[in-house]
């Protein structure tokens, strides 16, 4: 269970990447700079970051996990 | 013949005074104006475009160091209390970089310093965040 979390998790963080490699690469490409939308797409990807880790922490807090001794 | 000489060269200063007074300039000026205009355009247009990119990349740096403080707490290396720090440090490292892009986008080459400072902040508290994890995860804090 820990890996096929382990691997979604890295799966996200590449994708968010991803993201924002492409909307940068595409307003170079065409010699502009980024526009509103692409910096709320990039605002977007940090809202569902943040998501992740108040899931996480609410999920940890409910399990009482910890660090491992 | 030297009184019409001189009365020529006076009009034409006067036409020189009262040209550079309102403003009016010959085509080989207008064309430099028009050259700095479009290069004062261009410099603005690149500063636009540079601030725009370092902006992306903090939002995403800030989105990446969530995703993996949440990938360490459910692997359990980092503890609740460490995850929310980190949390914390980057909710106020993206109202910065909220500032940073408000004030990017409403005057690039004027604001340039301050985004660059906003930036500069963003990074140290990034720096603060990475440096709990960092700490949690090698002194199993």
């Amino acid at each position: 269970m820990e890996i096929v979390e382990a691997i979604a998790m890295l799966a996200s963080m590449i994708e968010s990447v991803q993201k924002v490699a492409t909307v940068i690469k595409q307003a170079s490409d065409e010699g502009r700079p980024l526009n509103v939308d692409e910096l709320k797409q990039l605002q977007a990807a940090d809202d569902s970051a943040r998501q992740v880790l108040e899931d996480a922490i609410s999920e940890a807090e409910a399990g009482g996990a910890g660090p491992r001794p | 013949m030297r009184q019409k000489w001189e009365l020529f060269f006076l009009a034409m200063m006067v036409l020189a005074v009262a040209g550079a007074l309102v403003g009016c300039s010959t085509p080989a000026q207008k064309q430099a104006q028009q050259t700095q205009q479009l290069s004062q355009a261009e410099a603005a247009a690149k500063v636009r475009s540079n601030l725009g990119v370092r902006v992306a990349e903090g939002y995403s740096v800030v989105a990446n160091m969530r995703l993996t403080a949440a990938s360490l707490l459910k692997n359990k290396k980092i503890s609740v209390d460490v995850a929310r720090r980190v949390q914390t440090y980057c909710d106020e490292a993206r109202k910065i970089l909220d500032a940073a892009e408000q004030a990017m986008l409403k005057d690039p080459a004027g604001n340039e310093q301050t985004v660059t400072t906003l930036l500069l902040n963003v990074s140290n508290i990034l720096a603060q965040a990475t440096d709990q994890v960092m700490n949690a995860t090698q002194g199993g804090k």
